[in-house]
């Protein structure tokens, strides 16, 4: 047997996903493995050793002497020889290239080092990592000094094994920055009512008021270099009013939501206050990409994106840190509707959403074929075979009015949305918040197809979903035509999201993460009284209703 | 200016408008290639460029006085000769030391240090070819193991060249490899060739 295969079955004993992911990676075309000076293999990427080219075996004795007590946490497999002396101890190994590590498989039989070390190509595969020492290989921590540094940020902020984190403050003050409009702005004010029912003090700055004065800029016909002498002023303004209301009110953590207009200088002057300050990025990472510029900067970096966002974010030396939309059960609840609310707000299929492009395609080609359908929502064409179907003008509707739909339809499609014309059905990594809100207002919900929506709802139990056009109108045909079915789905749906995906569950973890584990003492946060309340007051509803 | 050489006055005028440059002039006029500098007394203390800095800070107007003791260059490189181990065994130390902080540390932390070893050992060096010069050494006719202290020089200047390669290229791994295998295994050797360089001088 090869080393790659004997390597391969060692690591498939207690990491088979991780076995069977690096057998279908080709190895580092940039990296050759070399016979050094004195026998053994040695590792060489580009023009650069990453290990010694003359004794790599006295080499990595040499480093493990000098690793740090105690369990660790490595940056860079190498070809393992610094590793190989501490396979005893508790050891878990950061090889941010997979295709280095499919390269270093094949070069020397390291089974036995396998067998005993926990290995991950992301540092989200890595786990938990309490009490652990960093210890990088320098090579590598040259070569990737961003993630090194995510690492080490990470070990930071975690207790160490000696350590017993302390339990947050009973009553953690903080701090919530919005944007000043946008869809982000009432997930903000959620968030806030969220943590205040989790026994925060909470203090939301009102930076919507701006809006208005932000609307001249926005809807100016100047350009935009007379823009930016308006728009850096205000920036800063708003940065230092943020700091200022942080001195005043001394938040253990600042909750900075999408878009709000904080620079990166004022999101390091907050932390310099001894805030932990925590940014929830709930945009698609593809079309707003001025995260780039900003995630480094904060403590915590959340966002509701995969694996292809945290390797970007590795890179970046961002702590991040996935974290899914969410309802507010407040606002996202089954509601007894009049007879000419359902009429306004009703369909028997309905959409509420944006005319992204890829919406408009696929619903004008549905359309067209005969699909009967229901718009609510900004942005979609004034002319062409969905304009007649557009509601309510094709305003912006509040979240009251959103709720009705959801409360109102037979069956709530859900498409997620792109701004590429082309991208068809179930082409996102992401879950929009429509996904959780319609089930939490109890109603029925098509969604198509994202990555990810399996680990929020079952489908087919809690959650219809189709993964073609076709599917969709097939569904939707199907789905009128069996009311029970529907109630039993929407019914479930309702129990899962209010069971795990509300706001309160996401503010729950985020106190955790950021600033470690509730008291023991204290109750459990997961429903608050008040949220328990109001869902008993609503048992009588029961949800899944038709139009 | 009052200017002593070995305890004599020295009455000529010399030029240079700071220490250095004074120094400069004094070697070429009143030592030549015989003698060499051994200690230097400005204003009746020590010059020691760690509390006076460089000599070409001092300005001429800030010397009184100038003292100098001087030693026969021949006398200087036998003395060299006879204490290279004491120059080598640190460098050796040092090379090692530097080498660890490649594999180890950030490389600014141990590119400071390389610096450092690096200016001791073209000092070292430096010495060398004065000795050399001065006691009229044939470095081909002294050999250990087979190889020649020429050979030995040629080898030195050409791992110098490669550690300034593997600088430029940022190679850290392989600098310190450099470092730790090939100028320390090199440095090993001058260790056992010095002593029948000197035995060479002395016959």
């Amino acid at each position: 047997m090869d080393h790659l295969h004997r390597n391969l079955l060692a690591l498939a004993q207690h990491q088979p996903e991780l076995a069977a992911r690096l057998e279908n990676t080709p190895p580092s075309s940039r990296a050759e493995v070399l016979p050094s000076r004195t026998g053994p293999p040695a590792l060489r990427l580009g023009r650069r050793w990453l290990t010694s080219s003359v004794d790599p075996v006295a080499e990595g004795r040499r480093l493990a002497q000098q690793a740090p007590e105690g369990p660790l946490a490595a940056f860079g497999f190498g070809l393992g020889y610094h590793l190989e002396p501490l396979a005893g101890r508790d050891l878990v190994v950061w090889e941010p290239e997979a295709g280095l590590l499919r390269l270093a498989l094949s070069s020397r039989d390291l089974s036995r080092l396998l067998s005993r070390v926990r290995l991950g190509v992301s540092l989200e595969e890595l786990g938990e990592l309490g009490g652990r020492s960093f210890y990088p290989l320098r090579p590598y921590a040259r070569l990737y000094p961003a993630r090194a540094e995510a690492l080490a940020r990470r070990l930071e902020a975690e207790p160490r094994g000696d350590e017993v984190r302390p339990p947050r403050p009973a009553s953690p003050r903080v701090l919530v920055v919005p944007p000043l409009l946008g869809g982000s702005l009432p997930v903000a004010w959620w968030c806030a009512e969220a943590l205040a029912e989790l026994g925060c003090r909470v203090r939301s700055l009102p930076l919507e008021k701006m809006s208005p004065l932000y609307d001249l800029i926005r809807f100016s016909r100047l350009g935009e270099d007379r823009l930016d002498r308006v728009r850096a002023p205000m920036i800063s303004f708003l940065g230092e009013l943020t700091l200022m209301a942080a001195e005043e009110f001394a938040p253990h953590l600042v909750l900075v939501l999408a878009q709000a207009p904080l620079s990166v200088s004022a999101v390091r002057a907050l932390r310099r206050t001894g805030a932990v300050v925590a940014f929830w990025f709930i945009e698609n990472y593809r079309h707003m990409t001025y995260f780039r510029e900003v995630a480094g900067a904060y403590d915590h970096f959340f966002h509701i994106q995969g694996q292809e966002l945290a390797a970007e974010l590795e890179s970046l030396g961002a702590n991040h840190a996935f974290l899914p939309l969410a309802a507010h059960p407040p606002v996202h609840r089954p509601l007894e509707l009049s007879p000419r609310e359902r009429l306004r707000w009703g369909a028997q299929v309905g959409f509420m959403g944006c005319g992204y492009p890829n919406r408009v395609r696929i619903f004008s080609r549905l359309v067209e074929r005969g699909f009967r359908l229901r718009i609510w929502g900004t942005s979609w064409p004034r002319q062409g075979p969905l304009a007649p179907l557009v509601a309510e003008g094709g305003r912006r509707l509040s979240s009251r009015e959103v709720v009705k739909v959801y409360n109102a339809c037979a069956v709530v499609v859900n498409l997620h949305s792109s701004p590429e014309p082309t991208d068809g059905v179930a082409s996102q990594d992401f879950v929009n918040p429509r996904t959780l809100e319609v089930p939490a207002c109890g109603g029925f919900q098509l969604v198509d197809r994202v990555r990810g929506l399996e680990d929020l709802l079952r489908p087919g139990r809690e959650v219809a979903v189709f993964t073609r056009e076709e599917e969709l109108v097939e569904m939707a045909r199907h789905y009128l035509a069996h009311p029970d079915q529907r109630r039993r789905i929407a019914a479930a749906g309702y129990r899962r999201v209010l069971a795990e995906h509300t706001y309160y569950h996401r503010m729950e973890r985020l106190l955790t993460h950021t600033l470690g584990p509730a008291a023991e003492d204290r109750p459990p946060a997961e429903a608050p009284a008040a949220a328990l309340e109001l869902l008993a007051a609503l048992g009588a509803q029961a949800p899944g209703r038709g139009a | 200016m009052e200017v002593m050489v070995d305890g004599k006055p020295y009455a000529e005028e010399l030029a240079g408008g700071n220490l250095q440059e004074v120094l400069n002039d004094l070697m070429g006029r009143a030592l030549g290639d015989e003698h060499t500098l051994a200690e230097v007394r400005v204003n009746g203390r020590p010059y020691q460029e760690a509390e006076l800095g460089p000599a070409e800070s001092v300005p001429r107007e800030a010397i009184q006085r100038l003292e100098v003791e001087t030693i026969p260059a021949r006398e200087l490189a036998l003395h060299f000769l006879s204490h290279a181990d004491d120059y080598l065994g640190p460098i050796m130390a040092a090379v090692s030391k530097v080498a660890e902080l490649f594999r180890l540390s950030d490389e600014v932390e141990a590119s400071e240090a390389y610096l450092g070893t690096l200016e001791s050992l073209q000092l070292f060096l430096q010495v060398l070819g004065s000795s050399r010069q001065v006691l009229g050494l044939d470095f081909a006719a002294v050999s250990h193991e087979g190889v020649s202290a020429a050979e030995r020089l040629e080898r030195l200047s050409a791992l110098v060249g490669d550690l300034l390669s593997a600088q430029e290229q940022e190679d850290w791994v392989l600098l310190a490899d450099i470092l730790q295998y090939d100028l320390n295994q090199e440095l090993a050797a001058w260790q056992r060739l010095v002593p029948l360089i000197r035995e060479q001088a002395l016959c």
